[in-house]
């Protein structure tokens, strides 16, 4: 029925509005419905709410040791005042993270771990550490309950019924360096079953802070942050050293600002204030690849 | 550490997104399940259903594989966008939808079982279309079970964990749902943040309950009242 002088756009208009599966008629009740406008309202709202925010361009997300977040999150508030520019972390067991990294595809652009066994996890979808870079070194300490007896020889806390918290060997290397150090004394066997394994070397804290454990095993810099737990002992001896270094991901989105980072951190001496009032030693790599 | 408020946008902007896809794809399932009868029945109904009995871990861990680099879905969106779904904001929202999927159809199907077939067929013999009945007689008879299963989806997404966690991770201002950055707050001792972020989705929860009761009641009366004809 098309009509001679029927201009060819109302043709296709007509044919258009044949073929939509619904009609305006019935468009006009799917509107009059009230849950149809529920539907629609949230609909528009879940795209607004989508829209807004996400835009995270060149922003580097880096994934970073649980012990590293005080101190790196004073860092980005330093970096983000010095040069405008702005960093978001992962924090997490550098275990755990490694692992999502490497087994996921989870899109971090720069890690900051400790330990040799992140590095094996990750392989060479990391960069090697650049000379120059900085590292942090840290130790590890027996923490304890204020009114808890003074039990400072790993030793002894293998022999006593107290409750002892270390972060888990299998997603944190706290847990790993304690679990040396207990190995190295010939403890381990008396202590594992008696042991409670936390997610992070954080946990492991939280759980002396709170009083649920009597004992632990922490970094030196996470006690430093702690006014509710005393200083048992400083274990020097019997674990891998404990340095923590940054390196960016290859093929990662922003991994040139991650380096960037990295740089700021090793240049930066506000930076290095912070790290160093916190409790941590800072040495700088010698050679690349290290 | 980010602020409270983007924990809680973000974790609003999940759940949304989460009931945004559950609803077409629940009333499809609750459709299928109630008014259709196809072989492989049984077996959808238990797949649709089984979060509900799995532990959201297992979900999450099932999900990580299939967005991550070595599932379909992860090298397929590698190939497109560039990178993998797992760890964004994205699959959150697709773990909050699987979870709270089975909730969503449940009450769907329940109400959509409770709408006389023959009131659909009769209007069909009157001469309307079944866009047209879906409109005017199914959705309106049962329009308390979908609200009702719009609102517990949504809470459900709202409070999702243990899936988010394994397929999201724990990024602020990324991934951080309200649920993981209680956990955060509470491993790192932070005692106080974690209350306070506690109370925050006592109060959403209860918000969300409030218009779930607040809508039931209004539709009770909405339908009453129709029925008397102007409206």
């Amino acid at each position: 029925m098309i009509v001679e002088d029927q201009p060819q756009l109302l043709v296709a208009a007509d044919q258009f509005y044949q073929s939509l599966p619904i009609s305006i008629e019935e468009l006009s009740l799917l509107l009059r419905h009230c849950s149809v406008q529920f539907v629609l309202g949230l609909m528009l709202m879940t795209l607004a709410a989508s829209c807004g925010g996400n835009s995270d361009d060149d922003v580097p997300l880096i994934f970073a040791a649980a012990s590293l977040s005080d101190v790196l999150s004073e860092s980005a508030a330093i970096y983000e005042r010095e040069t405008g520019k702005q960093v978001e972390f992962s924090f997490g067991g550098s275990l755990t993270l490694a692992n999502q990294i490497a087994k996921f595809g989870a899109p971090a652009d720069g890690v900051f771990f400790v330990g040799e066994e992140p590095k094996t996890i990750l392989g060479d979808l990391v960069n090697p550490v650049p000379e120059g870079s900085i590292g942090l070194v840290n130790t590890l300490l027996v923490i304890g309950l204020q009114d808890a007896g003074h039990v400072g020889k790993l030793s002894d806390l293998a022999a006593s019924d107290a409750r002892v918290v270390i972060a888990d060997p299998a997603l944190a290397p706290a847990g790993q360096f304690a679990k040396q150090a207990f190995e190295s004394r010939g403890v381990w066997q008396d202590i594992e079953n008696d042991l409670i394994f936390a997610v992070d070397v954080r946990a492991a804290l939280a759980a002396v802070e709170s009083g649920n454990s009597d004992y632990g095993i922490v970094y030196r810099t996470d006690a430093f942050g702690s006014d509710s737990v005393s200083i048992m002992n400083e274990i020097y001896e019997g674990y891998s050293p404990i340095i923590y270094v940054g390196r960016s991901v290859k093929l990662a989105e922003n991994s040139a600002s991650a380096v960037e980072f990295f740089e700021f951190l090793s240049k930066s001496p506000t930076v290095h204030g912070v790290f160093e009032s916190t409790g941590f030693t800072i040495k700088f790599s010698e050679a690349a690849g290290t | 550490m980010t602020s409270d408020i983007s924990v809680v946008a973000l974790s609003v902007q999940i759940a949304l997104v989460a009931t945004t896809v559950t609803l077409p794809v629940g009333m499809l399932l609750a459709w299928l399940l109630v008014r259709k009868n196809f072989r492989g029945k049984f077996v959808l109904d238990v797949f649709v259903s089984l979060p509900l009995a799995l532990p959201p871990v297992v979900v999450g861990y099932a999900l990580l594989w299939l967005v991550g680099t070595n599932g379909w879905i992860g090298r397929l969106s590698e190939s497109v966008f560039g990178s993998t779904l797992a760890f964004t904001w994205i699959a959150a929202a697709l773990a909050a939808a699987i979870v709270s999927l089975p909730l969503v159809v449940r009450s769907f199907a329940a109400s959509l079982a409770g709408v006389d077939p023959r009131l659909e067929v009769a209007a069909r013999g009157l001469g309307a279309g079944s866009i047209r009945t879906l409109l005017t007689i199914t959705l309106p008879l049962a329009y308390r079970g979908v609200i009702a299963g719009v609102l517990l989806g949504f809470v459900r997404a709202l409070s999702e964990f243990g899936a988010t966690i394994i397929v999201a991770g724990n990024i602020p201002g990324r991934t951080q749902t309200l649920p993981s950055a209680i956990f955060t707050r509470i491993s790192a001792g932070d005692t106080g943040d974690a209350w306070r972020l506690a109370l925050v989705s006592v109060v959403l929860g209860v918000i969300a309950l409030a218009v779930h009761n607040w809508l039931l009641k209004r539709t009770a009366t909405g339908i009453s009242s129709s029925n008397g004809g102007s409206r």
